[in-house]
């Protein structure tokens, strides 16, 4: 077999121009599934982590609600901590922690470089131990005395869109870590954009990021919860905090996600970020598979060429095959060697398609992490291309090289010797 | 019984056991191809390869008729007769590229008539060498490389298949072109390639259609010299399809075809051929 390979590799390269000109087209085929394929992982991985932060390994649940816009009432069972400790008990979880929603429209006053920022914001009080990897000082991140300033913990989500927007606008460096840990600013707890009412202004210093937190504010301790419900009732505003408004559950490995979601709807709880993921992953990946159609025929474009010319090169070499014949190889031998040339063409084009591929993720990702600063920090890529996208796109090139190749096979098999080796 | 057992394993491991004769009991070898009443015939009008049982086929040709002939071991049998007389057709059936429509074909005790597609490709690989007017060679490749061709589909089983092939090529006096492609070569040093590849799985069978059509005088007569010096030095069975008047005065014995019919044969008669036949007329292998 190995002679008959190396015979099969010698003669499609005999004739170099004719199999790379074959090869084009599972070339483009290879290329485009594996870039369909790379980046659908690519913008799923982005919108799901930095749009609507969810990480693979954890569950953000809540209790039901019913209603309408912000309208809403809870009509499930409340996170009390019976329900936590049920929680807890669900197979696959690895921790639960606690996190308090402040329902109070907020804002931030902060200075970067000289510019001055505002947005509105939601807060949200979180057990340490939940962010406890992304705090730059250990025990930063825990309740303080009044005097001192509120350490908070910022979502990797706005610091995304803060250097998408602000610091591109401003002509600001990128924000990360090492150039904001440690700083201050002002969080005014009851006053945004959208209602002044009784509130409560804090100086606040960023102690973390965290992809962990909540996307829509800074995140400030558990322990602050009750002593910003004291606060805000002698300014009148009347709060009363829940013990938990969501969960987040930290799964023992991302493959118990299905399970501990069926867990969770059977306690009556609800995991929204994961319904809206399950729905942008179905929908990306719809996309996907028309797209990955679309590459699918390009392959059978190419395929029906390579048989084409595979069956031109039966014709052609007719007196050869007659002689491969007289020689001793069987019926057998001869559909295998022109399959095998089919396989040299369906390689060639899928080694070549591999490296358009990955060239052109090189260039796709590099552009983008240059007009979008940040959205490819944290090791994110638009076109996530990994070894497998790669191999199933070798796989399908060299299967519909194979699959083109089976009736030229078939036909030189077929030959007879006598005749064929009279006639030439 | 006469003589001694003696046990012998084939290529696949299997043991045979078999008596082999005593000094005594020593009886004439069978005969190398025993042809027995052999019909090859085809539908007129179509390919040659169609076979006569094809349903409809309204007329009936027969290529070869009713030969019957044996050659022995180590003969060097030519083969005469115009063109369309049936010599090709008498080569492919000895050469297991086609089977008899009727008739018995027995070649180094192998029944050929009835043979599957396996055995004769097997009879291919292993017993006959083919030898051609137009050489059948592959320019593109080098003389090694188209004598290396025949051990890509049988791997001969040493160690070296280059080396084998080397020895082929010294044997026909081309060691030193070995490497050169073959559309580098004359006419005469192709055929050298084409006879060092028949040669390169020991057949004990070699088929040779026009072997010196090709040629020029000169050249033919090395390639005359060389089949003998073959049959002479390494006893293999050379049956050539010629009009060359050296090659059938090298020839042992001739069998003369007219219409698909053998004027002469029938038992190894071993007549020598005194001179060329009057319509030795160089012609294109059909």
């Amino acid at each position: 077999m190995t002679a008959l390979r190396s015979l099969a590799w010698r003669d499609a390269w005999a004739a170099p121009g004719r199999t790379v000109l074959l090869s084009v087209g599972v070339a483009v085929g290879v290329a485009a599934l594996a870039l369909i394929l790379a980046l659908s992982s690519g913008v799923e991985s982005i919108v799901l982590r930095k749009v609507l932060g969810v990480l693979p390994d954890q569950l953000v649940v809540e209790p039901q609600t019913t209603g309408v816009g912000p309208l809403q009432i809870t009509s499930g069972p409340a996170l009390d901590d019976a329900m936590i400790a049920r929680v807890s008990t669900l197979s696959g979880v690895k921790a639960v922690y606690r996190r308090v929603r402040i329902p109070l429209p907020s804002h931030i006053n902060a200075e970067y470089n000289g510019k001055a920022f505002y947005t509105d914001v939601l807060v949200e009080a979180v057990d340490p131990q939940l962010v406890e990897a992304d705090i730059a000082t250990p025990g930063a991140f825990t309740l303080r005395s009044e005097a001192d300033p509120v350490p908070v913990v910022l979502p990797s989500a706005m610091i995304d869109v803060l250097n998408m927007g602000f610091t591109v606008n401003t002509g600001l460096p990128a924000i990360n870590p090492s150039v904001i840990i440690g700083r201050h600013f002002t969080l005014n707890l009851g006053s945004s954009s959208f209602k002044v009412g009784p509130n409560v202004s804090m100086r606040c210093e960023i102690v973390g990021i965290s992809p962990r937190v909540f996307v829509g504010g800074p995140s400030i301790p558990l322990g602050y919860a009750p002593r910003f419900d004291q606060m805000l009732k002698a300014q009148g505003a009347g709060l009363t905090l829940p013990p938990a408004s969501s969960l987040t559950i930290l799964l023992k490995s991302p493959s118990y996600l299905p399970a501990v979601a069926e867990g969770i709807r059977a306690l009556g709880l609800t995991a929204p970020q994961q319904e809206k993921a399950r729905s942008v992953t179905a929908v990306i990946r719809a996309i996907t598979l028309m797209l990955s159609m679309f590459a699918g025929l390009v392959l059978v474009v190419a395929g029906t060429g390579i048989g084409n010319g595979l069956a031109l090169m039966v014709k052609d070499e007719a007196g050869e095959i007659g002689l491969f014949r007289a020689v001793g190889a069987s019926r057998g031998q001869v559909r295998a060697l022109y399959l095998m040339r089919a396989g040299v063409v369906g390689l060639t084009g899928g080694v070549a398609g591999g490296a358009v591929a990955l060239a052109m993720t090189w260039a796709v990702n590099s552009d983008v992490g240059y007009w979008v600063p940040g959205l490819l920090e944290g090791g994110e890529r638009v076109v996530a291309m990994t070894p497998l996208h790669l191999l199933a796109g070798l796989g399908f090139g060299l299967a519909a090289s194979l699959a083109a190749g089976l009736i030229p096979a078939q036909q030189a098999a077929g030959l007879e010797p006598a005749s064929v080796l009279r006639e030439r | 019984m006469e003589g001694r057992l003696q046990r012998r394993q084939n290529r696949w491991g299997v043991e045979r056991v078999f008596h082999a004769p005593s000094a005594f009991s020593r009886r004439p070898p069978l005969p190398l191809i025993e042809c027995s009443h052999l019909c090859r015939t085809f539908s007129e009008g179509a390919s040659r390869s169609t076979d006569e049982s094809v349903e409809g086929a309204s007329t009936r040709r027969p290529a070869l008729a009713d030969a019957t002939f044996t050659v022995e071991r180590g003969e060097f049998v030519a083969v005469v007769g115009p063109s369309g007389s049936g010599k090709s057709t008498l080569l492919t059936l000895l050469g297991g590229l086609d089977r008899p429509t009727t008739g018995r074909l027995v070649i180094d005790g192998v029944d050929m008539s009835n043979a599957t597609e396996a055995e004769l490709d097997r009879h291919r690989r292993e017993r006959v060498g083919f030898i051609f007017q137009s050489f059948h060679l592959n320019p593109r490749r080098t003389a090694l490389e188209n004598v290396l061709l025949p051990l890509v589909f049988a791997p001969s089983g040493e160690a070296s298949a280059a080396d084998l092939a080397r020895r082929r090529l010294e044997q026909v006096g081309l060691a030193p072109l070995a490497d050169r492609p073959v559309s580098t070569l004359s006419g005469g040093q192709r055929q050298r390639v084409a006879i060092a590849r028949a040669l390169v799985r020991n057949p004990s069978l070699l088929l040779a259609d026009e072997p010196v059509g090709n040629l020029d005088a000169g050249t033919g007569r090395e390639i005359v010299d060389l089949l003998r010096a073959i049959n002479r030095d390494q006893g293999v069975t050379i049956l050539a399809v010629s009009h060359d008047a050296l090659l059938l005065e090298a020839a042992g014995r001739l069998l003369e075809m007219r219409e698909g019919r053998l004027l002469e044969g029938g038992a190894a008669s071993h007549t020598r051929a005194i001179s060329p036949l009057p319509s030795a007329t160089p012609e294109a292998t059909p």
